[in-house]
């Protein structure tokens, strides 16, 4: 017969993990004399605490520290205005999808203004141009467009052309493609600015040196190398 | 809360403020005390060691860069929790996690029926991975319960602070886990 004491069956796993006051687990187990649908809930129940204590601990197969900190380090350098879209969840939640159109729509106008107005300034001082904090102290590992996938250092310079400059409208981050040959679209690196205000995208067609973390994106229809976050830029000509 | 708990929780409150002020040390000895348990929650949220990889670091920079509005009403544990649940909850948005049904896996068993006998500690891995798809089976929200409990060792309230709900949610969620874990694998009950 079922049994309809909610109450008493809510606390059956608490009563397994031995997480009742004595009180409570005296009721328990007075309830569970008298009441055979418990006793079969129980064993079940006892049965599934068992396997869910068999489960492993997973432990990480990578030591992410080098990348954590040159992001961090890359971090230190960001304005706390733009630290506002790290929080998107508040603002997912209170704004209707044709304000958060009219919201990306502003912030990439922003974004692009931010950055042109920063490359025209910069283009007067070619060579090596905006540095994050700490740059000169991080080690960079030379590597190539095409070995990127054999890299396994953390910091890395690659060297190629821009072929394109958008924003990434997933995360609002500026994004530039960088290729061996301006007349191949393969194989390329998508960097990643965090900061366009510090660090101002290249113009397509350059060529430059891109310092930064290297990182794969395994997201669904990404599936790409990236230097990410980009940390310094040198335009080569 | 036990004198082991208080402990750590006095030395986490001790890496956090040094953190705050600048100390690289500070939070670097944060990422190795909780690296494990952020890997352990998110493997288990999206079921993929590289992209729990890519989360973990994540989770880390979003307590970078939240460490200096980090007020203490909470435990830094709870917080690092709930960072991680909530990167977990975005990521499965964008992309939901690949189903991986029951029959799968019993048919993985019947395969390996017909090769040498393994070892047991090869045993004991089939088993424990077994249990483990079958967890995977079921709604992030049972899994995460199962995980906060069974796997990273957390009471009852500490699960609803971290879930901010009540802790009888918790533990109707765990009832419903355990017994549905146990009806998956009822079938392969002489073999785990």
């Amino acid at each position: 017969m079922r049994c309809w004491r909610v109450d008493l069956r809510r606390k059956t796993s608490r009563y397994l993990n031995g997480e009742l006051e004595p009180r409570e687990v005296e009721r328990i187990e007075n309830h569970l004399l008298d009441c055979g649908d418990c006793r079969v809930r129980l064993t079940r129940l006892r049965e599934g605490h068992r396997l869910a204590g068999c489960l492993p601990r997973e432990t990480p197969q990578h030591d992410s520290w080098l990348a954590i900190e040159a992001a961090a380090e890359a971090q230190r350098a960001v304005p706390p205005e733009l630290n506002a879209r790290e929080r998107p969840s508040r603002w997912r939640r209170s704004l209707t999808l044709p304000g958060l159109a009219t919201a990306a729509v502003i912030i990439a106008l922003v974004l692009l203004g931010a950055a042109l107005l920063l490359s025209r300034e910069s283009e007067g001082h070619r060579g090596t141009e905006l540095l994050a904090d700490g740059f000169e102290d991080l080690d960079f590992h030379q590597v190539s467009i095409a070995e990127i996938a054999h890299n396994t250092e953390p910091h890395v310079v690659a060297e190629g052309y821009v072929s394109e400059v958008r924003i990434d409208h997933d995360d609002g981050d500026l994004v530039f493609k960088l290729v061996e040959d301006v007349r191949q679209t393969h194989p390329f690196i998508v960097c990643e600015i965090l900061n366009p205000k510090k660090l101002a995208p290249p113009r397509v067609g350059s060529r430059v040196r891109v310092y930064g973390v290297s990182r794969y994106d395994n997201q669904e229809n990404h599936n790409w190398y990236e230097v990410h976050p980009v940390l310094n830029i040198e335009v080569v000509r | 809360m036990a004198i082991g708990e208080r402990r750590i929780d006095t030395e986490d409150r001790q890496l956090v403020e040094a953190a705050q002020s600048g100390d690289g040390n500070a939070f670097k000895a944060l990422y190795e005390r909780y690296r494990d348990r952020v890997y352990n929650l998110s493997f288990y949220s999206l079921g993929e060691t590289l992209w729990a990889e890519d989360v973990l670091q994540i989770v880390f920079l979003k307590v970078f860069r939240g460490l200096s509005e980090f007020r203490f009403e909470s435990e830094f544990a709870t917080w690092i929790y709930r960072i991680t649940l909530n990167e977990c909850r975005n990521q499965l948005r964008r992309k939901p996690a690949p189903y991986v049904p029951l029959e799968a896996i019993l048919g993985g068993i019947e395969e390996s029926d017909s090769r040498d006998l393994p070892d047991a500690e090869q045993l004991e891995r089939e088993r424990r991975q077994i249990i483990q798809r079958a967890l995977m089976d079921m709604s992030t929200k049972l899994r995460t319960v199962v995980v906060l409990k069974y796997v990273e060792g957390l009471s009852y309230d500490e699960i609803a602070r971290v879930l901010e709900c009540a802790p009888g949610t918790v533990a109707s969620r765990l009832n419903r886990a355990l017994s549905g874990l146990e009806a998956r694998l009822r079938p392969l009950r002489r073999l785990l």
